[in-house]
C-alpha cells in the first residue's frame, strides 16, 4: 500500500501564527511578495482603516449599527485567494507594511494606532466566549476564568460593583480575574470588584483590558519601527500610497 | 510622663546621642535591603536629610549599614526622608548619563494628616491634635489597612505615627514597590471618596450601586459615628454646627430637621431623626441613591488622602524612627493589635529615651564594657540593642521587629515555591 508522503508545507509555522482569526500583530511576517502584492496589500488597509474612521465618525462605536455597517465594509478586500488562511495573512502583512509608513511621525502614530484599535475591537467583539479566552491564553493573558461557585459566592459583591449586571447575567457572563495593575481605568473609577489583588471583570467588559494591551503593545512597536532606516524605494512607495488616499 | 520637657533647641545635644546609641541601624538596614534579593537595592537608595538651620540634602546614599551610621552619625540630621531606589547610587547622579538616571521601585505611601480635616473637626486646627480628633487616625487606619489588604492583596504594611499630626503607611510588597505612577495613581484614586476642596459643600456623592468597598467602609465609620462625632465632636449640637450639618441635606430633609431641633436639643435624638427622615425618603423615593445619612457620616469621618504624596515614584516621605524636630517625638511604627489604645501623646520623645539612657549609664556593670572593648564595631552594636531595649522606645522596634520577620518568612515562602517548581532538592 501506499500512502501519500506527507510533505512539509513551507511555512508551516506560519501556520501556527494563523490559527485563530485574530492577532496582536507581535511577529513581522516572514514572506517574500512581489511589489505589486506590497503595494495592494497597503492601499488595501489604508482603505479598510479609512473606512474604520469614517464609521467611527458617523456611529457611535458601540452600536449595533456600527457593527453591522463594520460587518459589510469592514473587510480587507484582497483578491486571489478567499481562504481563511489567506484573509489572515493579508491582514498580517498589510497590517506591517502600514506601520511602516506610519510610525514616522506623532500624528500619524496616534492616527493609526487609534483606527487599529478600533478595529480590533470590533473583530474582538465579535468573537464567541470560547474564542476569546482562547486569544487570551495564546496572547499570555493568562486570566483565568471565575469558577461558578465562586460567582456565587460572590454574587452580591459582583453585582454592586458593576453597573448594568442583574443577577441573571452574572450567571450568563464569564468573569475573569485581572491582576489589578491590568485594570487601571476600572480601579480607579471603582468600577469593578477587587479580592485580593485581583479585578473581577466581566466578559463584556474584558475587551477594555485587552485593548489596553494592544495600544501599549502597538506603541512599543512604532517607536521601534520609527528607528529603522528604510530604503529610498521603499519610503517613495510608502509616501506614494499615502498620497494615493490622502483623497 | 512622656514629654521630658522636649526643647527643639536640645536637640543639637541629643541628637548625636540619638544616632550613636538608640536609632535601630540593624534593623533599618535589615528593612531596606529586603533580603539582598535585588543587586544594591540598598546601595541605590536614595535619602534626604534636613541638615541644622534648614539646610536641605538630597540624593544621600549609602554602600553598607555601616556607612549610613557614620554618615548620621557625622551629620547629625534633624529630619531624614526616604525616596526611591534608582538605577544609579544617587551620590553619583551627576555622573551619569542624562536621561539614563531613573526612580525604579518605592514602596506604596500613605500620608493622612490631620489638618485635611480642618473643615470638619471643631476639636482643634491645623498643627493641633488632641484624644477626640485622634478617633480620625484610627478609622483611616481600619478602612486603609482592610481595603489594602483584602482588595489590593497587600500583606507588608508598615504604619507609622508621623511625630505630630498625622500616620504613614508604607506598603512593602514586592508587587507595591514595582507599582508605576499610573498604578498608584489608580490605587490613590479607588481609596478616595472625598471629593472638593475650600469651596465644595458636600464632599461624598453616593450613588446606586453602592461598591463593595464603600460599604466595608461605612461599617468602620459607623461604628466610631456615634460616640466620636455626635458626642465628642458634637456635630448637631450648637447651631454652627448643625447648620453646617443641614448645608449637606436637601431642603425637606432639612426643612423637617430644623423644626425638629428647635424641639429637640439631644443631640443623639438629632441624629437618630435624621437618620429616619433620610431612610423614609429613600423607601419612598422613586429615584435611587438617596444616602445622605451614609455621605454626612462619610464626611465627617473618612480617610483624606493626598493623591499626589502616593503617586510619584520619586517622592520623598519622613523616615520611621527619625524624630519630629518641633514636637520632639519619634516617629514609631503603630501596632495594628492595640490601635484602639494607642495614644499620640504617649510616643516618647528624644528627651525622654535620652534620659532613660543617662539613668541607665550610671547603673552600668562595668565589667560588661570590658568584654566589650575587644571588639568595638560589635561592642557598639551590641550596647546599643541593650540601650533601647531598655527604653521607651523598645515596644516600637519590637513592632518593627515583628513587620521584618514577616517579610523574611514570606521571602523564604517564595523561594521554596520557585525551587519547588524548578524541582531543585
Amino acid at each position: 500500500m501506499q500512502f501519500p508522503g506527507r510533505r512539509k508545507k513551507i511555512g508551516s509555522s506560519q501556520n501556527d501564527l494563523y490559527d485563530h482569526c485574530l492577532q496582536f500583530y507581535g511577529q513581522p511576517p516572514l514572506d517574500n511578495i512581489s511589489l505589486a502584492e506590497f503595494e495592494t496589500l497597503a492601499v488595501e488597509r489604508l482603505k479598510l482603516l479609512k473606512t474604520v474612521e469614517n464609521l467611527g465618525v458617523s456611529y457611535v462605536k458601540t452600536t449595533d449599527q456600527y457593527m453591522k455597517k463594520l460587518e459589510t465594509e469592514g473587510e480587507l478586500k484582497v483578491q486571489g485567494g478567499t481562504s481563511e488562511y489567506e484573509k489572515r495573512r493579508k491582514d498580517h502583512i498589510s497590517h506591517f507594511i502600514l506601520r511602516l509608513a506610519y510610525c514616522q511621525t506623532e500624528d500619524l502614530r496616534r492616527w493609526f494606532i487609534q483606527q487599529e484599535m478600533d478595529l480590533f475591537r470590533y473583530r474582538f467583539n465579535y468573537l464567541s466566549s470560547k474564542h476569546k479566552t482562547d486569544f487570551l491564553h495564546k496572547n499570555n493573558l493568562k486570566y483565568e476564568t471565575v469558577s461558578a461557585e465562586e460567582k456565587k459566592s460572590l454574587k452580591d459583591k459582583l453585582i454592586s460593583s458593576s453597573y448594568g449586571l442583574s443577577g441573571i447575567t452574572l450567571e450568563e457572563y464569564d468573569f475573569y480575574k485581572v491582576p489589578f495593575q491590568d485594570a487601571l481605568d476600572l480601579v480607579r473609577t471603582r468600577k469593578v470588584y477587587l479580592l485580593a489583588g485581583n479585578a473581577y471583570i466581566p466578559n463584556n467588559e474584558i475587551v477594555t483590558i485587552v485593548l489596553n494591551d494592544f495600544r501599549t503593545r502597538l506603541s512599543k512597536a512604532l517607536a521601534v519601527s520609527n528607528s529603522v532606516i528604510l530604503s529610498p524605494m521603499l519610503s517613495m512607495l510608502l509616501k506614494w500610497c499615502n498620497d494615493t488616499l490622502r483623497n | 510622663m512622656s514629654n521630658a520637657d522636649y526643647n527643639p533647641a536640645c536637640l543639637p545635644d541629643l541628637l548625636p546621642l540619638y544616632y550613636r546609641r538608640l536609632f535601630p541601624f540593624s534593623q533599618y538596614y535589615r528593612w531596606l535591603s529586603y533580603g539582598g534579593v535585588s543587586k544594591n537595592y540598598f546601595q541605590n537608595r536614595e535619602f534626604s536629610f534636613t541638615l541644622k538651620d534648614d539646610i536641605y540634602v538630597r540624593y544621600q546614599s549609602f554602600s553598607t549599614q555601616n556607612e549610613l551610621e557614620k554618615e548620621m552619625q557625622k551629620m547629625v540630621p534633624y529630619k531624614i526622608d526616604i525616596g526611591a531606589v534608582y538605577s544609579h547610587r544617587p551620590s553619583q547622579h551627576n555622573a551619569v548619563k542624562s536621561g539614563t538616571f531613573q526612580a525604579l521601585e518605592k514602596e506604596l505611601v500613605f500620608d493622612i494628616d490631620m489638618t485635611d480635616y480642618d473643615d470638619v473637626r471643631r476639636c482643634c486646627s491645623a498643627a493641633d491634635i488632641c484624644s477626640k480628633c485622634w478617633t480620625l487616625m484610627t478609622i483611616a487606619i481600619l478602612i486603609l489597612d482592610r481595603a489594602l489588604r483584602e482588595d489590593f492583596g497587600f500583606h507588608h504594611l508598615l504604619w507609622v505615627y508621623s511625630g505630630r499630626r498625622g500616620v504613614h503607611c508604607w506598603v512593602c510588597d514586592d508587587a507595591a514597590r514595582k507599582l508605576s505612577v499610573a498604578a498608584r495613581s489608580a490605587v490613590a484614586e479607588y481609596l478616595s471618596l472625598i471629593k472638593g476642596g475650600e469651596d465644595t459643600v458636600r464632599k461624598v456623592v453616593l450613588s446606586d450601586p453602592i461598591h463593595p468597598f464603600i460599604k466595608c467602609s461605612l461599617s468602620v465609620v459607623e461604628r466610631y459615628f456615634p460616640q466620636y462625632a455626635i458626642v465628642e465632636q458634637d456635630i448637631l449640637g450648637s447651631k454652627e454646627s448643625v447648620d453646617k450639618v443641614l448645608a449637606l441635606l436637601p431642603e425637606d430633609i432639612k426643612k423637617d430637621l430644623t423644626s425638629f431641633c428647635q424641639k429637640q436639643k439631644n443631640p443623639m435624638e438629632r441624629w437618630e431623626e435624621l437618620c429616619t427622615l433620610v431612610e423614609h425618603k429613600r423607601s419612598s423615593s422613586k429615584k435611587g441613591g438617596q444616602y445622605f445619612d451614609k455621605e454626612i457620616m462619610l464626611q465627617y469621618c473618612y480617610p483624606r488622602l493626598d493623591v499626589n504624596v502616593s503617586k510619584g515614584v520619586n517622592h520623598l516621605l519622613k523616615s520611621p524612627f527619625s524624630v519630629h524636630p518641633k514636637t520632639g517625638r519619634i516617629s514609631v511604627p503603630i501596632d495594628l493589635k492595640e490601635l484602639d489604645t494607642f495614644d499620640p501623646f504617649e510616643v516618647p520623645t528624644i528627651s525622654l529615651i535620652c534620659e532613660e539612657l543617662e539613668k541607665l549609664r550610671t547603673d552600668e556593670v562595668e565589667d560588661e564594657d570590658m568584654k566589650d572593648k575587644e571588639n568595638e564595631q560589635d561592642a557598639g552594636e551590641r550596647r546599643r540593642i541593650r540601650d533601647y531595649k531598655r527604653t521607651s522606645l523598645a515596644k516600637y522596634v519590637k513592632v518593627f521587629d515583628h513587620f521584618l520577620e514577616a517579610m523574611t518568612r514570606s521571602r523564604k515562602g517564595e523561594m521554596l515555591k520557585k525551587s519547588d517548581l524548578q524541582a531543585d532538592f
